[in-house]
């Protein structure tokens, strides 16, 4: 009798040992970099584990996913890039070239709307996507089983897991928002006061991530009097979204150039020149988008603003 | 712990002794203000948000607002724990937790809310859940301390992609630690003011899912999941802000209400003809406005009028219990019922009821229905007031002729109610603005004013604006038309005279009536005035806004009164909100 209760008695502490290792486990991997929010939205269905972040970190990394095999998610989504690869379109396997540029993949865990046009409504829903795109990965889902020994599903949960992990945070802008006055300089305080007032960027890049998640037109499709990609309209067919794009989180921007939803700007100056200019004029255009008539010196402020912005880079099990 | 609206201190008060201590003190001139108290859980120290003043906010180009902490002991110095920042609107504190820190609200500049912990040590922030144009309520903590749960807007106010309907607001309960968040409480209606039980196995909270009327809900919530669907614990409560609940099961809340009426309460001395204060409100259902009361023959009922929370300007009329609290509702798909105040029968078990087109109704009380009882004559048009006579055989009434249709109202007919013929009792050369029957039947109290001079009438109403004083008089008349006599006047009163109160004292020796007072705007004096003549009485009494719709009790102890409020509060407690559970 007392062996059988000192055997339960083992069994229940070790249970209770399980059960508060997985809890601090889940509590280390939840602690966000400084500026981002501990709480990350994750579905019931899929939830965080040291496994799956592992094994989708392996995957991510893997050019097994890639038809000829010379290329991975990271391809495109370089970490020395903030997860970007800095061509102005994506480049898939053997050199076919997409129309979009490669969004940053960070602090996505906190996004609501995935694609520059948002077709896909979780990573999760999205994760499969480029892996079985002919011009990207280039896989079938019979192909990508086999060479994992994976259901489409654990390929999946293990990917949209890894990429929730992707956090960038930390930068001499939090440190400043933190308390830490001295972490930017007069100029970037300058570009921080245009950038909530003249330069009204805070219309759309707001929060902890910079971005309302929305999508807008700012005219940079609008070409010979026709959008040459329609954006969100191709999802929604709301005549409100033609030539409309999902707004970029600003974190890293310094680090992720080109830029636009098809990489047609080269630099942050240039980027700003043409917001001070209004965007570009069609039937469409965004009410926010209008002319800031920003100066030399002014938009010199916001770029050195945004440089504040690059901080450091979580991902994984780090 | 408090911030004092009127001297702007933030104050503490020991609900022991009702000992008041000043914490910090605070200017209206300079804007310095504490705003959002909150007591740590030992009561040694209080969180707050203080405004340091809108001179210096505006020189800055931002907000000057500080989180602090003060000590609750006397002659303390509060200690800044955020300074005011360009980064934020402000820090609202919401709840201390058992380990020493501070859950509160920031408001960045850009829109922004966040749900976050700042350290009562060094102030830095974990921000746990950053909201958009959302609007996010007042966290609460669970009694574990492992859940918070707040409401916000389905979904962002602007831009939206799926905007939800105009305050859709639901509630979500999110892991302390930053884990797991779930919407507990769903659907196209307000649902705010979450706070949690004693044992944390509920969510109570104010909601007009049903039939869009405010009430009172629960959600059972187990490990931060939603359980059976939620349940209304208590209707009609009005839009209400829970504060907390009892481990004996007894939720505190708040009202607030920006204008209408609200129905009192207050004792009356028939021998030296005073007030004896304070007021009590007349009922516990808080929705708006409620108004119009009248006390039953029998002393054993008031009937008022309340407005509907779905739907401003008609009303339902109710009749409470005196003694048992209880409260009917009646209303009537036959006519929309107005504000004004209902008359009793002498059986005190129906009531009088005009329906703007020219008929009156009896509701009897016991079946509900509304029964029609006299109908106007097509030259004449007539005023909602209607008094029955104490055999309930005659209905008197304000009404008006052709000649002077459009100004206001001449003449008191009465109308036979078993015979159906109508005659004139009493016609002036000025306009009534209300009436009263004296307790034996006999003779008619009139208040009137006359139509030149300054006072324009136009549809039955004055042109004056709410606020400036109207001559009136008042005087008394045989039910047969004989014996007019003038009793006092003129003198001014607020607002329109036909919404202004004319009350005979159960004994038929004098009537109480409003005056305007001589030194505050929008406050009227209650005056009582012997039926012999002379100068009128100061009774003890001010109200805000006109004397509207008064009544007195039978054996004249008490006086039953609505009062117009502007921007008030109401702190109140329903007691056994789970009275199908067994508390622990």
């Amino acid at each position: 009798m007392r062996r059988a209760m000192s055997h339960l008695a083992m069994r229940l502490s070790l249970t209770i040992a399980l059960v508060v290792f997985v809890t601090v486990l889940q509590a280390e991997v939840l602690k966000p970099p400084l500026g981002l929010d501990l709480h990350i939205p994750v579905p019931e269905a899929n939830p965080l584990t040291r496994e799956k972040i592992l094994l989708g970190r392996r995957l991510f990394f893997d050019k097994k996913l890639s038809r000829d095999g010379s290329l991975s998610c990271a391809s495109c989504h370089e970490p020395k890039h903030a997860f970007s690869d800095g061509r102005a379109v994506a480049r898939g396997i053997h050199g076919a070239e997409g129309l979009r540029n490669t969004p940053a993949l960070i602090n996505r865990g906190y996004g609501s709307h995935f694609f520059l046009d948002g077709r896909a409504s979780s990573l999760e829903s999205q994760a499969l996507e480029p892996i079985l795109n002919p011009i990207e990965l280039g896989l079938t889902q019979p192909e990508l089983q086999q060479r994992t020994g994976l259901k489409a599903t654990e390929v999946v949960a293990a990917l949209a897991t890894y990429v929730r992990t992707i956090r960038s945070g930390g930068s001499r802008f939090d440190r400043y928002s933190a308390g830490e006055s001295r972490a930017v300089n007069q100029l970037e305080k300058e570009g921080m006061r245009i950038f909530r007032g003249k330069g009204r960027c805070n219309a759309c890049h707001v929060g902890p991530n910079f971005t309302d998640e929305q999508f807008h037109n700012t005219g940079v499709a609008w070409r010979d009097g026709r959008f040459d990609d329609e954006g969100r309209f191709s999802v929604t067919r709301n005549p409100l979204d033609h030539g409309a794009f999902k707004t970029p989180t600003l974190r890293e921007i310094a680090r992720t150039a080109p830029y636009m939803h098809d990489g047609s700007i080269a630099t942050l100056e240039q980027v700003i020149n043409f917001y001070s200019d209004g965007g570009r004029q069609n039937p469409s255009l965004d009410a926010q988008i209008r002319p800031r008539n920003l100066t030399s010196e002014e938009q010199l402020a916001l770029t050195a603003f945004l440089r504040t912005l690059t901080g450091r880079i979580q991902e994984g099990m780090r | 712990v408090f911030a004092n609206r009127i001297t702007f201190d933030l104050e503490i008060r020991d609900n022991l002794t009702g000992e008041l201590q000043q914490l910090q003190a605070g200017s209206q001139q300079e804007g310095r203000t504490a705003r959002a108290p909150v007591l740590s859980p030992d009561s040694s120290q209080v969180a707050y948000r203080w405004y340091t003043g809108s001179l210096a906010a505006e020189a800055n180009n931002f907000r000057m607002s500080e989180l602090r902490i003060a000590s609750t002991k006397p002659g303390s110095k509060p200690r800044v724990l955020i300074p005011a920042s360009p980064q934020n609107e402000y820090v609202q504190p919401a709840a201390w937790s058992r380990d020493g820190r501070l859950l509160a609200r920031i408001w960045k500049n850009d829109g922004t809310v966040q749900i976050a912990w700042i350290s009562v040590r060094d102030g830095s922030v974990s921000v746990l859940r950053s909201l958009w144009q959302r609007s996010p309520g007042r966290p609460t903590l669970s009694p574990d301390g492992k859940y918070i749960a707040y409401s916000a807007l389905a979904t962002e106010s602007v831009r939206s992609i799926n905007p939800a309907p105009e305050g859709n607001s639901h509630i979500y309960v999110l892991a302390t630690n930053g884990g797991p968040e779930t919407e507990v409480v769903g659907g196209n209606s307000s649902n705010e003011g979450p706070v949690w039980s004693a044992d944390g196995n509920h969510i109570l909270f104010s909601s007009n899912r049903k039939n869009g009327e405010f009430g009172l809900w629960s959600v059972p919530v187990r490990e931060g999941k939603p359980g059976d669907p939620p349940e209304l614990l208590k209707p009609g409560t009005g839009r209400l802000i829970p504060i907390g609940l009892t481990s004996s099961g007894s939720l505190y809340f708040a009202n607030r209400q920006r204008e209408g009426d609200e129905a009192f309460v207050i004792q009356f001395s028939e021998p030296d003809g005073k007030i004896y204060g304070p007021s009590s409100p007349l009922t516990e259902n808080f929705v708006g406005t409620n108004r119009g009361v009248s006390w039953s023959p029998d002393g054993e009922f008031i009937a008022f009028k309340r407005e509907r929370a779905t739907k401003k300007g008609t009303f339902d009329v109710v009749v409470r219990n005196v003694a048992s609290r209880e409260e009917r509702t009646y209303s009537t798909s036959l006519f929309e019922i107005g504000p004004e105040a209902t008359n009793w029968f002498q059986d005190s078990k129906g009531l009088v009821q005009y329906d703007s087109a020219g008929t009156y109704y009896r509701l009897d009380l016991m079946s509900g229905e509304f029964r029609k009882i006299a109908t106007g004559s097509s030259q004449l048009s007539y005023g909602t007031a209607a008094i029955p006579s104490p055999d309930n055989n005659v209905l008197y009434v304000t009404a008006s002729d052709s000649a002077i249709k459009g100004l206001g109202f001449n003449r008191i007919v009465a109308f036979d109610l078993k015979a159906g013929l109508e005659r004139s009792v009493f016609t002036s050369s000025e306009v009534f603005g209300t009436f009263a029957l004296s307790p034996d039947g006999r003779t008619l109290a009139i208040m009137s004013a006359n139509t030149g001079g300054g006072s324009k009438w136009i549809n039955g109403r004055f042109l004056m604006q709410m606020g400036s004083p109207q001559p009136v008089r008042l005087s008394v008349v045989g039910i047969d038309g004989t014996g007019y006599r003038l009793l006092y006047g003129p003198f001014p009163i607020l607002e329109n005279p036909s919404s202004n109160a004319l009350v005979w004292t159960r004994d038929g020796r004098s009537v109480l009536f409003g005056m305007s007072h001589p030194d505050r705007p929008l406050v009227t004096q209650v005056m009582r005035l012997s039926i012999q003549g002379g100068e009128p009485r100061y009774t003890g009494l001010d109200i805000r806004g006109p004397f509207h719709y008064v009544s007195l009790a039978p054996g004249n102890a008490s006086i039953a009164f609505s009062e117009t409020l502007q921007d008030r509060w109401r702190l109140s407690a329903v007691d056994n909100v789970f009275p199908s559970r067994k508390l622990p």
